[in-house]
């Protein structure tokens, strides 16, 4: 099932800060644990994952290091700083508070 | 790029294709060391995402066809890296402008410099043994070189004392206002969070904003713009904003803060005194031009009512806006473009009425 593009927008920030929050990532593989977690149904378009991870850098909630990846290879990780954990929290209650009245709504109509 | 563009190829070469994307990706990036990092994040990625495909049976090809395809469009994240690194930056376009218009005048002044040298190391003979037109004619030319080179340098040093003395004020006054906002924040029982940058600000404009100024209910992003020459009158025209000077006679207008649609734009609504002269500004004085990029803050909390605030501090003479033939004047806290205009006073009264 393909989701709305609209509706996945606004939830990428919370989806980056959530796997990374577990933890530290490089782009590629942050990618494919959205991917896995949520079976296929997030599929971003890949190349625009890195404008909003620099965005992210930019504004404090994560901050990105070099070091060797699992492949022997050299990656940018991405790891999530003290402010965007405060910031994951946020989104998160934000969003079940969100999600939560979306369900009420849609329950009352059907 | 179709993922069919490679099928087949017969003559790829993967490094070539790397090079040719990741350069396509970061092309709007102006920083050289930012440029190459973001280069290299992609082509990482690229290679990951071929190394998958290939696993499941793709010729090289055809797995980076498949993995620049999952990139997206790469013209519009290439615009968006651009937004996103050049931020606080003088664009492009206005740094060819400032660098074209310094040139003109630094060629002048090194022909200048080379022409007293020459003078300087011929022998005090010279102009003796010369016939009588080379004494006549060429000699002044020397002098007038000397004169010249006398000019810049006092016309310089002044410009350079002024600005300094000037920049020198606009800091300490730039700190008493911060100090007077937080008293009346304070006061109002906002909480008031200083961003880096804000003492920088007085040089260029930078897209944050520099003070951020919140309670439970209200989210006042505020920027700065500074008129260092305050006996000036400021008019918005269209999203640009430009400095009149009153001369008798007429009006001379220069750009002096503009926003980033700003290169190659001629107002329509102008006044026609204001539209005789602004062609005649636009090429005498492109080097006034600023930018004063769009605002921009991300996160804005949802639950707050978010105001963006421009303070013009210290203050112009006055500020207008063009609506139609009429030029309406701006007293303070009124919105123009989505955005709410004060000066420091006007500002901290506002602060007082919460």
């Amino acid at each position: 099932m393909t989701i709305n593009k609209e509706l996945t927008k606004g939830s990428t920030a919370l989806l980056i800060l959530s796997v990374l929050s577990e933890q530290e990532m490089y782009g590629y593989q942050m990618i494919g644990e959205i991917n896995r977690r949520s079976d296929n149904v997030f599929h971003m378009k890949e190349g625009t994952l890195y404008p909003i991870l620099h965005a992210m850098v930019s504004d404090g909630l994560l901050e990105s290091y070099d070091a060797k990846s699992e492949t022997g290879r050299e990656r940018k990780y991405y790891r999530i700083t003290a402010a965007g954990s405060l910031q994951l929290k946020a989104r998160r209650e934000e969003w079940q508070v969100f999600t939560g009245a979306v369900n009420r709504v849609i329950r009352e109509e059907m | 790029m179709a993922r069919s563009d490679y099928d087949g190829a017969q003559d790829f070469d993967l490094d070539r294709e790397l090079r040719r994307l990741t350069a396509h990706l970061t092309k709007d990036i102006r920083a050289k060391s930012e440029k190459a990092a973001v280069a290299r994040e992609y082509e990482d990625h690229i290679r990951d995402a071929m190394q998958n495909y290939m696993l499941g049976g793709m010729r090289e090809e055809e797995a980076f066809a498949a993995a620049r395809e999952d990139l997206g469009d790469i013209d519009d994240i290439a615009v968006t890296l651009g937004d996103i690194h050049n931020e606080n930056k003088v664009p492009n376009e206005l740094r060819k402008r400032i660098l074209k218009g310094v040139t003109k005048w630094r060629i002048l002044a090194v022909i200048d410099l080379i022409v007293v040298l020459v003078w300087a190391v011929l022998p005090s003979q010279f102009w003796q043994t010369c016939p009588w037109y080379v004494t006549i004619y060429v000699q002044p030319l020397f002098m007038i070189a000397y004169l010249y080179l006398y000019v810049i340098i006092i016309l310089g040093g002044l410009n350079i004392f002024v600005w300094c003395f000037r920049s020198i004020r606009a800091i300490i006054k730039r700190i008493g206002a911060l100090v007077k906002i937080k008293r009346y924040a304070k006061r109002a029982g906002m909480r008031m969070y200083v961003k880096l940058g804000t003492l920088t600000s007085i040089f260029m404009h930078p897209a944050k904003p520099a003070i951020i100024l919140e309670n439970d209910t209200l989210y006042f992003k505020v920027r700065f713009l500074t008129t260092i020459m305050r006996k000036r009158q400021l008019m918005f025209l269209g999203k640009n904003l430009f400095t009149i000077t009153k001369v008798q006679g007429g009006s001379f207008i220069s750009p002096m803060a503009v926003s980033e649609e700003w290169m190659g734009f001629r107002p329509k609504n102008m006044e026609p005194m204001h539209r005789n002269v602004f062609v005649v500004a636009q090429l005498a004085v492109p080097i006034n031009a600023i930018a004063l990029p769009t605002f921009e803050c991300r996160h804005d909390p949802r639950d707050k009512t978010v105001k963006e605030i421009l303070l013009f501090h210290p203050a112009p003479m006055a500020i207008q806006y063009q609506d139609g033939n009429k030029a309406v004047e701006i007293s303070g806290g009124e919105e123009y473009d989505g955005v709410t205009m004060f000066g420091l006073s006007g500002f901290c009264k506002m602060l007082e009425r919460i």
